[in-house]
């Protein structure tokens, strides 16, 4: 059967990381951010896991597997600012908490 | 200060298209056909076995990341005002 | 040449007291009394070195000890050890080495000891190197050394603001000569590339042999100042005098030495008898061909001489304070030695031998007369001589070799004979060497100073003996004799102050007439005094009867003064010795040097000038300085406001940043 060549899933992981990256960019609410960054992790996932079919071994996907345990901490962590923000601000733009700027 | 959207769409494609190009003008050092094993097509007794075995150390960090993180967020999400 | 085993250890003399300097500095604080025992070795070594060497020269006074290695450029360190420099580091380690077992008691008491050892090693370790140099930078290295070593000892009680003062005063005075010696060293540099043609390798310029060799073309040079033709050789000389009197305390750079006082008694002693203000007549000495050979350099040493020897003499009658009248004498002492070498515009290399043998006879008896005086200040607790009298009672030992050291500084002694003190065997030389030259060139003032300055040293140094040792206590005070430490080095120095001129005399002169002719240099000091016409006289020998006498006629009669005035009382000095005297009070202010020196020309002229161009430089620098902060703070102000605090613009900087930067690498890899 043909299979599928490695570059596709990289370039697929490539655009994933660039639709996050645009989303991150032009985004301001933190919770579409959050959503954005999830993005890019999860093409970083999908870089881990091709490589690690690719070269037959299986480590690549038990970091792929700690990786998602780790997205899943910083979402919680980050979710639980934003709503500390949130009490705060009564909104979580983030382009206005630039109290740290100058 | 907010990025137009114009330029945050310019500075993607222009990240896209350096990795893409990268991606496809590397010679990657793998198997070329993705490996098949009909007998056991899948693979998570391999990757429990790693994770009990090799990564046994990683894995009990990360439980205890997951905790912390799990108080830290309760803790933050709670708040002052509501205890 | 044959090398002695002995002189394979000459680079030692000064290295081991400057490692027992290191030692004491750092680990001194935790041995017994400040660790004095490891400067005391290292400079007990250096002595025996020292001494060594010198007998080995006596016994063949061609074979100097000579080690040069490249430094780098056309310079050199290295050693020399000829005759001049063999007494002298024999006389400075054993000096130093007498006062440094004094210490150990005079200074017990004293929680810095460790520090004051240390520096005093230090101090030692300097003025030796200064000695050995043979070449005239590294004697410049260590001469500025042994002036950091003087300004940290005479500061060495650093929390008494009048200490901290004169620490300042003499590191400045000495400051001016110490100019002057460097450009001295800069304009003998340069003219010497001039003759001798630019740098060559392996040919040590500055060492001491190479520059006498260009001595007449050097003389050659002349410089035009107004319509008058200069030789070099006289600018640099006299420049080199300018570092000996900042250094020796001639007029008029001698204001720092009478408040080196401040320091303790000790270092007071090493600085006037061993390891300072003989630096000072040893440069003189060491590069005497030069000045023999300079037209004029002589005569105005001579008359820097003379002069410095009377005007102390006149402040050292009118002090009351025991270590200011020795300070005096010690400045009036080098006034002497410079007369002496300034003589040798008459008698030629014979002046190098009177002069240095007055120096080693005054480092005996000075440091006896300021150990003694430490001595009296240790048990009695003041310096005061009007506070004192009767301490002859209660110290005898100190008495009496104060006493010795008194008769050896008036120059007591029987013309004709050998039968004298050790100041009488090397002063009368050099006023005899001053008749000479007066009745050779009709020029008496030199010989006119020298008398008239014998009889104040008498005056002076007997009204201290009687005012501070006889008579009845005018104050309260419990004296007791000092110990044994103390006492034993002062017994030491008055044997020599004694007998080491009578025993030593013609060796002495002979011996250091070899300084200039043996295997590292060898000149002819008539024809070098023909260069700088300079008219040498014959042997003398012929002076009248009362020209021998006069010296000691001067001196009892001095004694006789003092005796009258300060033991029997005859003369009540009242009328005379109070301030309503013009002339008393010029001398009790010491001819106002203090508000000429310091407010009038320090004060005034310095602190004028320098605030008025600080206010110029204020406006200039002030303005560029403004200038540059302004300019700082407005760029600032602009590109600061590219720091958004928004998240999304850090991040699209980045990832943007990071394409160019690969897409560049990648430019420049397929380039390459």
């Amino acid at each position: 059967m043909t299979a599928i060549p490695l570059t596709f899933y990289l370039g697929l992981a490539a655009l994933l990381f660039s639709i996050g990256l645009y989303g991150i960019m032009t985004h301001k609410s933190g919770i579409r951010m959050i959503m954005c960054i999830e993005l890019m992790l999860n093409s970083a996932n999908l870089n881990l896991v091709a490589f690690s079919s690719y070269t037959d071994t299986l480590h690549g996907q038990v970091f792929a597997i700690f990786s998602i345990a780790l997205a899943a901490a910083e979402a919680a962590v980050g979710f639980a600012i934003f709503m500390a923000i949130y009490r705060m601000h009564d909104k979580i733009n983030l382009d206005e908490l630039n109290i740290l700027r100058w | 200060m907010h990025i137009n959207r114009l330029t945050a769409l310019l500075v993607s494609l222009l990240f896209v298209a350096v990795i893409v190009t990268g991606v496809f003008g590397t010679s990657w050092n793998t198997v070329s056909e993705l490996p098949e094993n009909p007998a056991d097509p899948s693979n998570i007794e391999g990757i429990g076995m790693l994770i009990f075995t090799q990564y046994v150390v990683p894995f009990e960090v990360l439980s205890i990341v997951l905790l912390a993180s799990l108080i830290g967020a309760i803790y933050m999400a709670k708040g002052e005002g509501n205890r | 040449m044959v090398k002695t085993a002995l002189e394979e250890f000459a680079f030692l003399i000064p290295l081991l007291p400057a490692l027992a300097f290191a030692i004491t500095f750092f680990f001194g604080r935790k041995m017994p009394s400040g660790g004095a025992i490891v400067p005391i070795l290292a400079i007990a070594a250096s002595f025996v070195i020292s001494f060594m060497i010198t007998l080995g020269l006596l016994a063949n006074p061609e074979e100097v000890v000579n080690q040069s290695y490249s430094w780098f450029a056309v310079l050199n360190i290295g050693i020399l050890i000829d005759p001049l420099a063999a007494v002298m580091l024999s006389m400075v380690s054993f000096v130093s080495l007498l006062i440094h077992i004094y210490a150990v008691s005079y200074m017990s008491h004293d929680p810095g000891r460790a520090r004051y050892f240390a520096e005093t090693a230090l101090f030692t370790a300097a003025m030796l190197s200064l000695i050995l140099s043979d070449n005239i930078l590294q004697l410049f290295v260590s001469w500025e050394l042994v002036g950091l070593c003087s300004y940290l000892l005479i500061g060495f009680w650093f929390e008494k603001p009048s200490a901290a003062a004169a620490a300042k005063k003499a590191f400045l005075t000495t400051r001016i000569g110490d100019v002057m010696f460097l450009t001295g060293i800069i304009v003998l540099t340069s003219d010497l590339l001039k003759v001798a043609g630019g740098f060559q390798e392996g040919v040590y310029l500055l060492r001491f042999d190479e520059i006498f060799s260009y001595i007449p073309q050097l003389s050659a040079l002349q410089l035009n100042v107004f319509g008058f033709e200069i030789s070099h050789l006289t600018i640099i000389t006299l420049l080199f005098f300018g570092g000996a009197v900042g250094k020796s305390g001639q007029f008029p750079l001698h204001v720092w030495l009478p408040d080196a006082m401040e320091g303790p008694t000790t270092v007071s002693a090493l600085i006037h008898a061993a390891t300072m203000v003989t630096a000072g007549v040893y440069l003189v000495a060491r590069t005497f061909p030069m000045f023999i050979a300079a037209p004029d350099s002589l005569m105005v040493v001579a008359y820097f001489g003379g002069f410095t020897a009377l005007f102390a003499g006149t402040m050292g009658i009118v002090m009351n304070d025991l270590k200011r009248v020795l300070a005096f004498s010690t400045i009036s002492q080098l006034g002497y030695m410079m007369l002496g070498l300034g003589l040798g515009t008459a008698i030629g290399l014979e002046a190098v031998g009177i002069s240095l043998f007055h120096l080693i006879n005054h480092a005996f008896f000075k440091a006896l007369l300021f150990l003694c005086a430490g001595s009296v200040i240790h048990a009695v607790g003041t310096q005061d001589m009007r506070e004192l009298g009767g301490v002859g009672k209660v110290m005898p030992i100190t008495a009496a070799t104060m006493t010795i050291a008194a008769l050896a500084l008036a120059g007591f002694g029987i013309p004709g004979t050998s039968i004298g003190t050790s100041g009488f065997m090397s002063k009368d030389p050099i006023i005899e060497a001053a008749y000479l030259f007066g009745e050779h060139s009709s020029n008496w003032i030199p010989y006119i100073f020298s008398i008239a300055a014998a009889l104040l040293t008498s005056i002076y140094i007997f009204r201290l003996i009687f005012m501070t040792f006889t008579g009845k206590p005018r104050s309260n005070y419990h004296g007791h004799e000092s110990p044994a430490i103390m006492t034993i080095p002062l017994s030491i120095l008055a044997l020599f102050a004694l007998v080491f001129g009578a025993f030593t005399r013609t060796g002495f002169m002979n011996f250091l007439e070899e300084t200039f002719a043996n295997s590292f240099v060898n000149l002819d000091i008539g024809n070098l005094a023909g260069i700088g016409r300079n008219e040498l006289v014959e042997a003398g020998g012929h002076e009248p009867l009362i020209v021998l006498w006069l010296p000691l006629i001067v001196a009892l009669a001095g004694l006789a003064i003092a005796f009258v005035i300060y033991y029997l009382r005859a003369v009540k000095l009242g009328a005379l010795a109070s301030m309503k005297n013009p002339v008393y009070r010029l001398l009790y202010n010491r001819y106002y040097q203090h508000q000429i020196y310091t407010e009038f020309f320090s004060i005034g002229v310095v602190y004028g000038v320098i605030a008025f161009l600080t206010q110029v430089v204020d406006v200039i620098v002030d303005s560029i300085v403004e200038g540059i902060g302004i300019i700082t703070v407005g760029v600032g102000e602009e590109l600061r406001k590219i720091q958004t605090g928004v998240v999304q613009t850090y991040a699209t900087a980045v990832i943007a940043g990071v394409s160019l930067l690969i897409i560049l690498i990648k430019l420049i890899m397929e380039v390459l």
